[in-house]
């Protein structure tokens, strides 16, 4: 009885010390884990309490949007080395943004990609992230050398072109780097965010972290948005990116104009994307992939202003739009002269 | 539990290394000087600051090309007019400063080069870099010549309809004689690059013909093949098939 | 009003101590699974310090190993109704004396399942912005909003049942009915929905064509059906071994039979979706493509596809035969081989070919990191450690062990 009593007691013993330990050491991993997550950088580490209860900012009023603006402007200035606005303009009235694009024209050349990471603020490297996508579609190769081995015999697909995919590589390339462009063999399709009027992405977000504003610009909101990524994995247009990491954007390359729901510099762990340039569109000026595209490709404009350069287009020109039959209703057109 | 010991130790330590030397500043400041807005060794332009501190292009580190405008009516003049839409607020780069011989009278003056007769192609003893091959331009594949663009008597100008004179500014006027539907796409602002502001009523920066297209040699440097962009990087698990 | 208070602290403390006996199996497995759980918060100090970019997800795959085992763990969540139902809809006297441990399964996998979710998002910080009232629910729209809820809704379904129940044993008396039994059937029906809404997370995006088809909630709910008893019989055998509860033969037959004919049902639409993606191939095709037999020359996936599809088949098969199904020592063979081959099938194997291609065509393997496989590991190193004593506790309390 004795013997047993002491073995136990010793037993324990050792449990609590045991426990002791594994409390001790999950404490400090909780709270080392929180301390780097709320403050590991400079700036960042005056975070203020009032940041955590911070709003959705479609349901701020005003003076919350002010408040959280100028708590921004600070640390961006902070950050950055430079005295950083950050808009909050709204929609303008009457204004439903559209944009188009002339596949017959493009080259290919992706000064528009880098032109939208000069705007938009976009993380340069771990992640890169880029807004633009320019694909590389063949033209079709019907070629004589192509053919296979003839099919022949009881069969109703014969001769030596049978169950070939008819010379075109469905998928575009999306890593070409050829020494010029536009290849021969080739045309060129850029895709971004299609600013769809039945969004599937705004469907999904499980916190209302993105929605569609009245002049049709989706946006994110990206002081909300805690990175579930259901929106990236409903896009049909691979148009979402995320901040995989703490983004890395150079001071010298940040561009200080920014809107809180545009390009303003993000965070590690929430989503981006195309905004049309909403820093820029509503003031009145043109998308920064626009005024970059060399061969004026690109066109923009107010969908409900009939002598908009994109209403004339979608008058007299060959239009069409990517994945219709999925009823997302994209503001992004192509089209053809 | 000397292992537990370690553990909190290595924990310990580890908690003090900062994540910071991740973010090593990625040094790109935009050390390009001389641009391009088209292609390449045409519409060139400097790289300077403007007023705000801002830069008035940002440019291509790999090709040089312009991606960015700081203020995109730098530089340019105000060339509103057109019949088809009066109410366009329309600047444009004037081109006379940047083209080579001007100003043109001073050869072309009748007595230093006489005025000739009539428009048939002939040898030239200058501006020969205008023709590919001899006796044929390029424009039209040798069904027009010089001065069925060029006033006879006054090369600083262009031949327009009901005998007017086109200054070189307005160069566009005389493309549109010829190339009537994509000068309709221009004017609508379909055709070329325009940038500035998306409202039709607002001021836009316009491109001049000429500074796209090579008037003189339009199928070979028209928009010539040039240098693209960087690829994007490609992500892990994408290999080489 | 003194005396109840202190039997409810008597519960919680004699419960305490009970779990604190254990014999030096037990203990072993403790301290395994705390060593598992001390990497984890290395893993986490790693991922939360320098975020998800620790982990191989990118833009093109860019849900991983976390939402597989995620999707697993619902199912394994919602097959502790397989024990619940036979136990009070069906008055299956053997399985009704032990199923409070599926309910203790249930509550684990919960756990491990929200823990996914939390080392998923990209911001665990603002999970505030989720909980009605204080954030923004977009509820009904988003699924995830459904998943939430159901999932939480389920988690205190099972709480409340598990511990009145353990309680009122505890105290020797009778559950009252008119309180139990409508949480019961609430709780065996929400089962359905957890799985159902995990499914339709998935299977509602028209832009992943491997996901979208209305078989989904079908298949999973079989396979979770299949691997839900397969994880209880195996439980179930080993507190037979190791402990003094007394479990029929009966309750485990039970068990194995609703394990078989589920199973046969994941497999039939396995088949189904098989010839109907591969009539006339088209593009949407190619997420099962990949997992059969590659594409564009990527096939990292395809060895664990068919080691899946061999380990289940043959455990379907060998469980047709009620002698091998009696055979407790078979038995657990097949049970780890269609829980194995379940947690492919309907993690990894199911999860990444809705990435296959991308929408915009882009074909890009993912292999989880060595952070992303020690977080795991230690998420379910912190399920079991909760399910073992949570069994622990119950053992006690049923065998009688744990009075007032």
């Amino acid at each position: 009885m004795y013997k047993k009593e002491t073995k136990e007691s010793v037993d324990n013993a050792e449990r609590r010390d045991f426990f002791k330990k594994v409390g001790l050491g999950g404490v400090k991993a909780v709270a080392g884990a929180a301390a780097l997550f709320t403050g590991s950088n400079e700036a960042e580490a005056a975070v203020s309490w009032a940041r955590w209860f911070q709003k959705n900012f479609r349901l701020m009023t005003e003076e919350e949007k002010d408040k959280a603006i100028s708590y921004l402007e600070k640390k961006y200035s902070e950050k950055f080395e430079k005295q950083m606005d950050v808009d909050k303009s709204p929609a303008m009235e009457d204004v439903l943004f559209g944009y188009a694009l002339n596949i017959q024209t493009c080259i290919g050349c992706r000064r528009c990609v880098k032109a939208c990471a000069e705007e938009n603020n976009q993380s340069r490297h771990d992640p890169e992230i880029e807004w633009i996508r320019v694909l590389q579609m063949e033209k079709g190769n019907f070629s004589i050398e192509n053919k296979g081995e003839a099919v022949s015999g009881n069969t109703l697909n014969v001769g030596e072109y049978a169950h070939k995919n008819a010379g075109v590589t469905l998928e575009g390339e999306h890593y070409y780097e050829p020494e010029k462009v536009p290849e021969k063999d080739f045309f060129y399709f850029p895709v971004q965010c299609m600013q769809c009027e039945n969004p599937p992405c705004v469907k999904v977000c499980p916190i209302q972290a993105t929605w569609r504003e009245p002049d049709g610009i989706v946006v994110i909101d990206y002081d909300w948005c805690f990175g579930c990524r259901m929106c990236m994995s409903a896009c049909p247009y691979g148009a979402r990116h995320f901040n995989w990491g703490k983004p890395n954007l150079p001071k010298e390359n940040v561009n200080p104009d920014t809107h809180y729901l545009g390009n303003r510099p993000r965070t590690n762990g929430v989503m981006e994307k195309c905004t049309f340039c909403i820093q820029r569109v509503r003031e009145g000026r043109y998308p920064a992939c626009l005024e970059a595209c060399p061969v004026g490709a690109r066109k923009f404009g107010n969908l409900l202003d009939p002598e908009s350069e994109i209403r004339k287009i979608l008058e007299n020109k060959r239009v069409f739009r990517s994945k219709v039959e999925l009823n997302t209703y994209p503001k992004f057109f192509y089209y053809i002269d | 539990m000397l292992f537990f010991r370690f553990t909190a130790i290595v924990f310990a330590v580890l908690f003090f290394i900062n994540s910071s030397f991740l973010n090593q500043i990625y040094s790109a400041e935009n050390t390009v000087d001389e641009c391009f807005e088209s292609r390449e060794n045409t519409s060139l332009l400097y790289r300077e600051k403007i007023e705000s501190g801002k830069d008035n292009v940002k440019c291509s580190e790999k090709t040089g090309a312009v991606l960015w405008y700081g203020d995109p009516f730098w530089n340019t003049a105000d060339m509103a007019d057109g019949k088809i839409n009066k109410k366009v607020k329309r600047v444009m780069r004037p081109r006379g400063d940047s083209l080579m011989y001007m100003p043109c009278s001073s050869c072309h003056d009748g007595v230093t080069v006489p005025f000739p007769d009539g428009n048939e192609p002939r040898e030239l003893t200058f501006h020969q870099e205008v023709f590919q091959e001899n006796l044929e331009m390029t424009h039209g594949r040798g069904r027009i010549w010089c001065l069925d663009c060029h006033t006879p008597a006054n090369r600083e100008t262009l031949i327009g309809n009901f005998g007017k004179k086109i200054s070189f500014d307005k160069s566009y006027e005389l493309c549109g004689r010829c190339h009537g539907s994509t000068y309709k796409d221009w004017e609508d602002g379909i055709h070329g690059k325009r940038i500035g502001m998306w409202n039709e009523q607002e001021k836009k920066r316009w491109w001049n013909c000429t500074e796209c297209h090579d008037p003189h040699s339009v199928q070979v440097n028209a928009f010539a093949p040039l240098e693209p962009e960087a690829a994007p990087v490609k992500p892990e698990g994408l290999s080489e098939h | 009003m003194k005396k109840a208070d202190e039997r409810k602290k008597g519960f919680i403390k004699d419960l305490t101590l009970y779990i604190l006996k254990g014999g030096k199996g037990y203990y072993s497995l403790l301290i395994f699974l705390s060593l598992v759980i001390m990497l984890w918060f290395f893993g986490l100090y790693h991922q939360f310090s320098k975020g998800l970019i620790v982990t191989n997800l990118t833009d093109q795959v860019n849900w991983g190993l976390y939402l597989s085992n995620f999707t697993f763990l619902v199912g394994v969540a919602a097959g502790a109704v397989t024990i619940v139902f036979p136990s009070y809809v069906y008055h299956h006297k053997q399985l009704k004396e032990v199923a409070v441990v599926g309910e203790m399964l249930a509550i684990a996998a919960v756990v491990m399942c929200l823990l996914f979710v939390i080392v998923h998002l990209g911001r665990p910080d603002r999970l505030l912005h989720i909980i009605p009232g204080i954030g923004v629910f977009n509820f009904p729209a988003s699924m995830l909003a459904w998943d939430v809820l159901v999932l939480n809704g389920y988690l205190i379904l099972n709480l409340v049942c598990a511990f009145y129940y353990l309680y009122k044993k505890y105290k020797g008396e009778e559950v009252k009915k008119s309180f139990f039994m409508p949480i019961v059937y609430i709780a065996i029906v929400w089962a359905l929905s957890i799985h159902t809404v995990t499914a339709f997370l998935y299977n509602t995006m028209p832009a992943r064509a491997a996901w979208n088809h209305s078989i989904l909630p079908i298949k999973f709910i079989s396979t979770a059906f299949a691997s839900g008893p397969a994880i209880l019989i195996i439980t179930f055998l080993i507190i037979r071994k190791k402990t003094k509860l007394k479990i029929g033969d009966e309750a485990i037959d039970m068990l194995s039979q609703i394990f078989v004919w589920c199973l046969g049902i994941g497999l039939f639409l396995m088949f189904s979706e098989i010839v109907t993606a591969f009539y006339h191939t088209t593009e949407h095709a190619y997420g099962l493509k990949y997992l059969i037999s590659g594409l564009h020359g990527y096939s990292k996936l395809v060895p664990w596809y068919w080691v899946s599809t061999i380990f289940m088949t043959f455990s379907f098969i060998f469980l047709l035969f009620p002698s091998l199904r009696k055979n407790h020592k078979l038995l657990p063979i097949a049970c780890v081989l269609s829980i194995i081959g379940i947690w492919i099938e309907k993690g990894l194997a199911f999860v990444l070919p809705g990435f296959f291609p991308t929408s915009l065509g882009e074909v890009v393997e993912y292999s989880p990191s060595l952070v992303e496989i020690t977080i795991s590991s230690g998420n379910w190193a912190v399920g079991l450690f909760l399910f073992v004593i949570l069994v622990k506790g119950s053992i006690g309390i049923l065998t009688k062990e744990v009075t007032a």
